[in-house]
């Protein structure tokens, strides 16, 4: 226990500065705040106000409105459930981030494995007519198979040739992006009667129930991806596989005269990174975005990079970190929607949460703390850390 | 814990108070709020302009509070729709095409909460799109844009400038709000060639065939300077590109090049992207702002009804800016019979479908 | 001129690398500062050179306190130093480097090397030093390049020189060179402080030894004391330096080495035209200075090497390149010369180390699952057989002292079906008790009918253990001699002498 305090001392402190230093932000930009500035007591009350409406709106976002819940107190949970629509997928790329970066490996290509998964699931979804329960299995099979080959294959150039993977990883995403474009506008994949790129929606057979009820859109994806969690930490801690993972991320050489063959190790953890990914592309096709659109990716292979190494490259700590951007996502919409502070605001709270984590140094400094347990500091050794 | 974290608690605790107090509003206060599509609030086209006008909106009447979301992927419509129906918007106007179904579900949700939409016709089609004509819905209005009437007068203007005999359009995506200044253009091309026994000829859109040149998306800026290297290497001197932003890729090739000039779209141009506004010929404007505006004002009012809007010539929901820096190049017998046009049109003297 | 330390303690965290250290060095007299490594000898010099500050005690010189804070007052107080690893700039002239941070400019901005020059010359004629003062320093050999920072010291007046293990670096006839100049410095009254663990230069070349242990000094003694007693004051435990073995008992050819060429990516010969044999129950020791191409010749018999040419076979069986795994399985233990980088991963705990070639084989696999049980009960095991002193076996590996991590090295390649050890420099940077440790293992396993291939740059390990010495030079076996072959003889042709 005291050992898990220690660990998330930092993570909590972190993000509270963020809190504390984006409330002032929220404060000054509001005109109302500014315009008492010649009573600082009454400026300071409208201050505090501000950043509290902000805030309360904030979390009438992500986790419970009470508006909501008089009607239904179900419906309540709605924020809670947007929390955990925006996570899901970002569990899964960011689990593709951690589990390359233990490898030693910066896979930079959740985007387009992200995409290679979604299009393979869309296709199967919507294209084929099967039962319940078998058409959902085979639509994230289809998605596993098309993102892990995506992903496979920069690990294979780079155990055959040497290639850098940051490198094509990058490259690959481009390649993904242009690809569904072009799919987007071939017949297959264009809806009947429409000329935009939208693909059809995928069949009812084979999307993921609501876990409570239609009107919350939180769906079986979630639990897919705490699933993935907990296969992750098995595979890296408990098996020979995961072995053999960590000890060519942690050192190349020393696997290399132990016998591990470091060129197999990498090609096997690219094409799960990208089975982790691609299964991001299927929760969101199969759960919560029925219809494959140009715009399928968003952000969630980019944002993976942060949400891995902000959980410090574990799997705990990547679900942690995911529904934490998730809450952030989901409850800076609402506070834009309610308060008139600009979403992006959402955007400089996360670029200051990453901030002070990657500098452990600063939080320690501002706290005067003592043996609190960095971690790894994944996010501030970050290449070939 | 140190006497710093212990502070810094005191304030966070002391924010919630505060914040849970809810904030007094006017009794009467309207609060509109716009659902946009991914192309975000600075996109120098339609949701800049559907911006402007509930801006618009809130200073011609103090009791207006305006918000807006923009969509990150195309499956945030429905999620932000709902996230402003939960924060208490009286209006919420969705713009652009892509949205629609999103605001009809919405509309038919939340009887109580008014709607409009950009672009669309603001019907019910059924589940799978497929019910033509569609159910009307009490709480949504519908605000389209006659833009082929500005277009064709564009299309003449073109046709009467053009050095090379080839003028050139293209567009963003194959959607009717799209193609129907591609159209405009081509027959106000056309209309030229008859009345003035020329043979002005128009890329990149085929009246006959109902298609053309389009870059696949709103956001591809490589290709939309593709398409325009390669009309001003097929000749055309005047270009007119129908995908929002990207008429600045187009814009900024013709800027380096001097082979062409560019006809903006949606906005003025010359206001909107004034880095260009040595190549602007003139914008096909069409009033999403004006329309945007409109309709929270009759929310305001209490005088919201769910009858289409219609932008035309007429009532200046769509228009022909001015030529600014350019009008040297149009000669003023041009520049009356354009004027004259617009007033034919109007007046249904002159057919433009 | 003098030099004493008074009291001179410092501290690194939880750790005292010096404790209340005294210490008087005069003119004209070789003072050894005798110690393990780890001991805190170059903590105390770094400190004297104003590389590190004290946390308490005083440093005088001829009986007055002064403050050193920086290399530059410490050379203003007549200290020079020359460090283990050289502080020159490869693409420099010897010139260049000397005048550096001392840059004198004649007329607008023009660099006076001249004056320099001059007195390169000076002082290298009247040491017999032989140094070209416009040489490049990167096409010179490591003997020079050492006597280039000697120079420097001189030049700047050092009364007072600090050598710190200046030998590590040399062949057997650069160190007789370097401890005849150390003789000669000192006759001119030169101060010297000769840093090492190497009990045979002590006796060779100083006048009074200090032994310091754990960061205090535990006592004193004469040249005249014996290896063996400076050896047990440097422990702290009785030690024996001879290692004790029988006559070997040859047995079948376990390695056999036939015209072996390796090259580099780019297309650079390392290792010549090698052939040897190795037979079950012998020691061969491959002696030769750094980077003769040793390195490179033990990875490619456990097929580390890509590049190479020529046919290894162990006990009949030939070793494909690449095929590590299959090499270490079909019975060779492989002790690489570089333990942290190659040896171990540092971040993984003992435990894992220890199973880092078997993990995926029963019984610590059970199919894809390692068993935690089998992990731990191994580890157990082979702490208590090969004496890993460790808090626990499940702490990093970094958390060992050098000689614990050789340990946990051994303990894993000797753990699988042995029949060849290629060991690489098995006891570089060890304490004396790990050397010990290592030395007997080695034996142990030759005569349990395995055959040992050592390489060693430490001439005094190789007559220890070898039953035949095989001297390389640039690539090539020059030599293979038998074990009595006489240390003069050896240290020739590590030169690259032929007989």
């Amino acid at each position: 226990m005291k050992k898990f305090l220690s660990k998330i001392t930092l993570p909590a402190l972190a993000f509270t500065m963020a809190l504390f230093v984006s409330g002032i932000l929220v404060a000054i930009s509001d005109s109302k705040v500014l315009a008492l500035k010649s009573s600082p007591l009454s400026m300071l009350a409208e201050a505090f106000s501000t950043a509290g409406s902000a805030y309360w709106a904030l979390f009438r976002g992500s986790i419970f409105d009470p508006e909501l819940a008089k009607a239904n107190f179900i419906e309540g949970f709605y924020p809670l459930s947007e929390t955990i629509v925006a996570a899901s997928p970002l569990i899964l790329t960011g689990l593709s981030v951690a589990l390359a970066f233990k490898a030693g490996l910066f896979n930079i290509g959740a985007q387009g494995q992200f995409i290679a998964g979604a299009i393979g699931a869309s296709f199967v979804g919507f294209h084929f007519e099967l039962p319940i329960v078998i058409h959902s299995i085979a639509a994230i099979a289809a998605a596993l198979v098309c993102a892990g080959l995506y992903g496979g294959f920069v690990g294979f150039l780079k155990a055959r040739t040497g290639a850098h993977e940051v490198i094509v990883t990058i490259m690959l995403n481009y390649v993904a992006g242009y690809f569904l474009l072009w799919i987007l506008s071939t017949s297959p994949f264009l809806r009947p009667g429409r000329q935009d790129p939208l693909a059809p929606e995928v069949r009812m057979s084979s999307r993921l129930p609501h876990l409570f009820g239609s009107e919350l859109r939180a769906n079986l994806g979630f639990f897919i991806a705490l699933l993935a969690a907990v296969g992750i930490w098995w595979l890296l801690n408990r098996s020979t596989w995961g072995f053999k993972f960590r000890a060519v991320g942690a050192n190349a050489a020393a696997s290399k005269t132990a016998g591990i063959s470091v060129g197999r190790s990498t090609t096997t953890v690219m094409f799960i990174a990208g089975a982790l990914a691609g299964l991001g592309g299927a929760v969101q096709i199969l759960g919560s975005e029925p219809a494959l659109t140009a715009g399928v990716g968003g952000t969630f292979g980019f944002d993976a990079i942060t949400v891995a190494l902000l959980g410090r490259g574990t799997p705990l700590g990547t679900v942690f970190a995911a529904l934490l951007f998730g809450a952030l996502r989901a409850g800076g919409l609402t506070m834009q929607a309610s308060t008139e502070t600009p979403l992006d605001l959402i955007l400089v709270i996360q670029a200051l949460v990453v901030l002070f984590i990657a500098a452990p140094a600063l939080i320690k400094a501002i706290f005067r703390l003592k043996n609190v347990d960095e971690g790894e500091a994944l996010a501030s050794k970050g290449w070939n850390g | 814990m140190k006497k710093t974290t212990k502070i810094v608690a005191a304030f966070a605790a002391a924010a919630l108070a505060f914040g849970v107090a809810p904030a007094a509003t006017a009794a009467n206060a309207t609060k509109a709020c716009l659902a946009l599509d991914t192309g975000g609030v600075d996109d120098k086209s339609f949701n800049a302009s559907a911006w402007a006008g509930a801006n618009a909106a809130k200073k011609a009447n103090a009791n207006v509070s305006v918000s807006y979301l923009a969509a990150a992927t195309d499956a945030d419509y429905a999620p932000n729709i709902k996230k402003l129906v939960d924060s208490g918007c009286d209006i919420i106007v969705g713009v652009g095409f892509l949205i629609n179904s999103a605001i009809v579900d919405a509309a038919k949700k939340n009887p109580t909460v008014k709607f409009a939409i950009v672009d669309q016709d603001g019907e019910d089609h059924g589940a799978d799109g497929s019910v033509y004509p569609g159910k009307k819905i009490a709480n949504l209005k519908p605000l389209e844009f006659a833009t082929n009437e500005s277009a064709f007068q564009a299309g003449y203007l073109a046709a009467g400038v053009t050095k090379t005999g080839k003028v050139a359009t293209y567009g963003g995506l194959n959607i009717p709000p799209v193609t129907i200044f591609m159209d405009g253009f081509a027959k106000g091309v056309a209309h030229y060639n008859a009345k003035k026994g020329k043979s002005v000829q128009v890329l990149g859109w085929d009246t006959k065939k109902a298609d053309g040149t389009f870059v696949g998306g709103f956001s591809d800026s490589a290709k939309a300077l593709q398409i325009s290297k390669n009309f001003e290497q097929q000749g055309a001197d005047v270009i007119f590109p129908v995908a929002g932003g990207l008429g600045g890729a187009t814009a900024g090739n013709s800027f380096a090049s001097k082979k062409s000039v560019v006809i903006w779209v949606d906005t003025d141009g010359f206001i909107a992207a004034p880095q260009y506004k040595k190549v602007l010929l003139t914008s096909v404007v069409k009033g999403v702002d004006t329309s945007v505006k409109g309709v929270i004002l009759d929310v305001a009012n209490n005088k919201f009804s769910s009858t289409g809007y219609v932008g035309t010539l007429k009532n200046g929901g769509t228009k022909l800016a001015p030529y600014h820096d350019l009008i040297r190049m149009v000669p003023s017998a041009l520049r009356s019979e354009v004027t004259k046009l617009g007033t034919d049109i109007s007046n249904k003297k002159v057919s433009v479908k | 001129m003098s030099l004493e330390l008074r009291g001179i303690t410092k501290r690194f965290g939880a750790l005292t690398a010096n404790d209340s250290i005294d210490l008087k060095v005069e003119s004209g007299e070789i003072h050894a500062i005798l110690g393990e490594n780890g001991a805190g000898k170059s903590t105390l010099m770094n400190i004297v050179y104003g590389l590190l500050s004290p946390d308490e005690g005083t440093i005088s010189v001829d009986g007055k306190v002064i403050d050193i804070e920086s290399p530059l007052d410490a050379l203003a107080a007549g200290i020079g130093m020359v460090h283990q690893h050289f502080m020159l700039i490869p693409v420099f002239t010897v010139a260049e480097n000397i005048v550096l941070g001392h840059e004198k400019v004649k007329g607008p901005g023009f660099l006076d090397l001249e004056t320099a020059r001059q007195e390169i010359k000076r002082v290298s004629a009247e040491f017999n030093f032989d140094v070209d003062p416009d040489a490049l320093v990167e096409d010179l050999p490591v003997g020079i390049q050492q006597r280039v920072e000697i120079i420097r010291a001189l030049i700047y007046d050092a009364k007072v020189l600090i050598l710190d293990e200046p030998t590590a670096v040399l062949t057997p006839q650069e160190t007789d060179e370097l401890l005849r100049n150390m003789k000669k410095l000192r006759d001119q009254g030169t101060a010297i402080v000769f840093i090492t663990h190497k009990l045979r230069e002590v006796k060779i070349a100083a006048d009074k030894i200090t032994i310091i242990r754990r960061g205090a000094v535990v006592g004193t003694a004469s040249p005249s004391a014996s290896q063996e007693e400076l050896a047990s004051l440097m422990v702290g435990r009785p030690v024996s330096l001879d290692v004790k073995k029988a006559a070997p008992k040859l047995g079948q050819v376990m390695l056999k080495v036939e015209n072996l060429n390796i090259h580099d990516h780019t297309g650079r010969t390392l290792v010549k035209n090698i052939s040897f044999e190795l037979r079950a129950g012998e020691v061969l020791a491959v002696a030769g200075v750094q980077g003769n191409g040793q390195s490179e010749l033990a990875e490619a018999i456990v097929g580390l090497q890509e590049h190479i040419d020529g046919r290894i076979t162990l006990d009949g069986e030939e070793i494909k390149v690449g095929r590590v795994r299959d090499a270490l399985h079909a019975g060779i233990a492989f002790v690489p010369e570089s333990r942290e980088e190659d040896g171990l991963i540092s971040s993984f705990s003992i435990e894992e180390n220890l199973i880092l070639d078997l993990h995926d084989l029963p019984p610590f696999a059970k199919g894809p699952v390692i068993s935690q049980n089998a992990v731990a009960e191994n580890a157990s095991k082979r702490v208590v057989e090969f004496d890993i002193r460790a808090q626990s076996p499940k702490d990093a590996a970094s958390s060992l002292s050098g000689g614990n991590k050789q340990k946990v090295v051994l303990a894993r390649e000797l753990s699988r079906p042995v029949k060849l050890v290629v060991a690489s420099q098995p006891t570089r940077g060890l304490d004396v008790g790990s050397i010990e440790f290592v030395h007997e293992r080695m034996i142990a396993e030759r005569d349990s009918g395995r055959g040992v291939l050592l390489f060693s740059t430490e001439l005094d390990e190789v007559i220890a253990l070898a039953d035949r010495i095989a001297v390389m030079y640039r690539g090539e076996f020059i030599a293979v001699v038998p074990a009595d072959t006489s240390r003069e003889e050896l240290g020739l042709l590590m030169a690259g002498v032929k007989r």
